[in-house]
């Protein structure tokens, strides 16, 4: 079986002096990351065949280094955010039970209280022990990577090495990448766009110019130009704060890049429209893709006049149909298939979610007559805060362990850079009193930073079903302006 | 004073493990282990709020630790 980390070994042999990834305060050649990454593998062969090792690092060489050299002992790396929340973390750590978590001690500062049975280790302490001569095969499972799922437990995600492949070989061929590319990422890795980028960069032999996030836009710009960057991905929050903040500096730093990839967030119309206009000459693509189904569909604005407001049509070799419940309707819901899709989620839960091998997305859309996919919300409640999908059930349930509280709603509304963000419809308990920064407060302790709600609304009732349910849908209206 | 308590406080408010004993007005965004866009907005929004000023979005990317936020505060009043 050919996985990425083969590519690592032939561009040790191939352009072994060639730079693989830049961060703002280091550089690592191919030859470098390889010699790195074997030695991490080589002490990783400790443990047994498909054991989970977690990592957990913000964008660094060090999540490089440990990502890719679980994957090169053939055990399954676990990748989790620094920036969960300590609930989640107790549900996945207790979900996939890892032989330990490779991280930096600012990280496990935070989270080493939670359980006491977790074997932390800091990056630079594990590479310090000793070389293990066990030789491990390589496991089908390359990651486990959790997402919100449609219940208050979140789904682990299993990509095989087989999925990664795939996947990598379509982002190349459709969007033309090479290995003259120099690729500028301020995505997190711990999310499949990120990652994917990795993937590609590995795969092609290209530069990866890694940056820690995107609060320096500026940086990022100048990174691009100082690099002489060819590719650059964003997600469309921070393409829509490029364009509108800063249009000048945007043709001047990134009239030179071949392609902009983002990802399929609801982009701005407006936002496509002002990035084909000012760097004419550059490809602007997006793709849709869910962590279990990466990359199903590509679109190069450019060479498709009218259809921004699809996500594009299917990538090769990735079947997408439309299930409709009412046989008349437009819409329906997205199942895909293909290579890019997993065949299960972890510990085989979920699984309704698959039929045939039909991974049932929950995305609603609907194709047009040309083969072009279109997103039109999602069959759940789930929240997309920047691309961050959101249950709004796992917010309720943390909000409701305040006394006050008889009843709380957690509901998406539109926002201007994030595309939605978190509202709070809350009903306080009888002659209770709570003030909303305090239920901000308790939302920041036990919830990540994107999932804490952005505005607080206290309601006397809320519209329900005559079998009581809340009806989420006219909330949801309500508060966007829909009624 | 007043200024610094004010940004203090914002910053208490938005890292929730941030207090007096670990609070550094020079430390970096890299050396938080959760300044991230949403912390980054959240912070920018509430110095607005809390001081009736209007950020930039060239002075919001200046802001690199808890001293630049208070000096651009102290410039703006």
């Amino acid at each position: 079986m050919i996985t990425i980390i083969d590519y690592l070994e032939k561009h040790n042999q191939d352009l072994p002096k060639k730079i693989f990834i830049q961060t703002e305060s280091q550089s690592l050649t191919f030859e470098e990351t390889y010699n790195k990454v074997n030695k991490l593998g080589l002490i990783l062969n400790q443990f047994s065949e498909k054991s989970i090792i977690s990592i957990m690092f913000d964008n660094s060489i060090e999540f490089i280094i440990s990502y890719l050299g679980v994957m090169k002992s053939g055990k399954i790396v676990h990748i989790i955010s620094p920036s969960i929340s300590k609930k989640n973390f107790q549900k996945q750590i207790e979900s996939c039970n890892p032989k330990l978590i490779l991280s930096l001690n600012k990280f496990i500062n935070e989270f080493k209280g939670i359980k006491s049975d977790i074997r932390f280790i800091d990056f630079y302490e594990f590479e310090k022990q000793n070389y293990s001569s066990k030789e491990n095969h390589t496991s089908d499972i390359a990651s486990l990577i959790y997402t919100s799922g449609t219940t208050s437990s979140p789904k682990g995600v299993p990509i095989k090495n087989s999925n990664v492949m795939f996947t990598t070989q379509n982002i190349v061929n459709v969007l033309g990448y090479n290995k003259s590319d120099i690729d500028v990422i301020p995505l997190s890795l711990s999310h499949s766009f990120g990652l994917g980028c990795l993937h590609t960069s590995l795969f092609i032999g290209s530069t990866l110019i890694l940056h820690k996030n995107t609060i320096n836009i500026l940086d990022i710009l100048n990174s691009i130009k100082e690099n002489n960057a060819t590719t650059f991905a964003a997600v469309p929050a921070t393409l829509t704060s490029i364009v509108n903040n800063f249009p000048e500096k945007f043709v001047e730093k990134c009239s030179g890049l071949r392609l902009i990839i983002t990802n399929s967030t609801k982009i701005p119309k407006d936002t496509i429209h002002k990035i084909l206009q000012l760097v004419p000459n550059t490809k602007f693509a997006t793709y849709y893709g869910l962590t279990e189904a990466s990359r199903s569909t590509f679109i190069i604005f450019n060479e498709n006049e009218n259809k921004e407001e699809s996500v594009g049509k299917f990538a090769p070799g990735v079947e997408i149909k439309i299930v409709k419940e009412k046989k008349n309707s437009k819409t329906g819901e997205i199942w895909i298939k293909g290579k890019n899709v997993i065949e299960n989620y972890w510990n085989s839960e979920f699984g309704e979610k698959f039929v045939d091998g039909w991974l049932k997305t929950g995305d609603l859309g609907f194709l047009d007559l040309d083969g072009f996919l279109y997103l039109n919300g999602r069959n759940d409640h789930i929240i997309n805060v920047g691309g961050e999908k959101i249950n709004p059930e796992e917010i309720e349930s943390i909000v409701k362990d305040l006394d006050s509280i008889e009843e709380a709603v957690a509901i998406g509304i539109k926002h201007h850079v994030f595309g939605q963000v978190v509202k709070l419809l809350v009903k306080k308990a009888d002659n209770k009193e709570i003030e909303s920064s305090e239920i901000i407060a308790h939302c920041k302790r036990n919830l990540e930073r994107f999932k804490v709600p952005m505005e607080v609304e206290f309601v006397p009732n809320f519209p329900r079903t005559e079998h009581g349910k809340v009806i989420r849908f006219l909330l949801q209206e309500k508060n966007n302006g829909n009624s | 004073m007043e200024v610094e308590n004010e940004i203090k406080k914002i910053f208490f408010n938005v890292f929730a493990n941030l207090k007096d004993g670990n609070f550094d007005w020079n430390a970096k965004q890299e050396d938080y282990s959760n300044w991230d866009s949403f912390a980054h907005l959240e912070l920018m929004t509430s110095t607005e709020a809390k001081f009736n000023i209007k950020i930039s979005p060239e002075d919001t990317l200046s802001i690199r630790t808890a001293l630049d936020l208070s000096k651009l505060v102290k410039s703006r009043i």
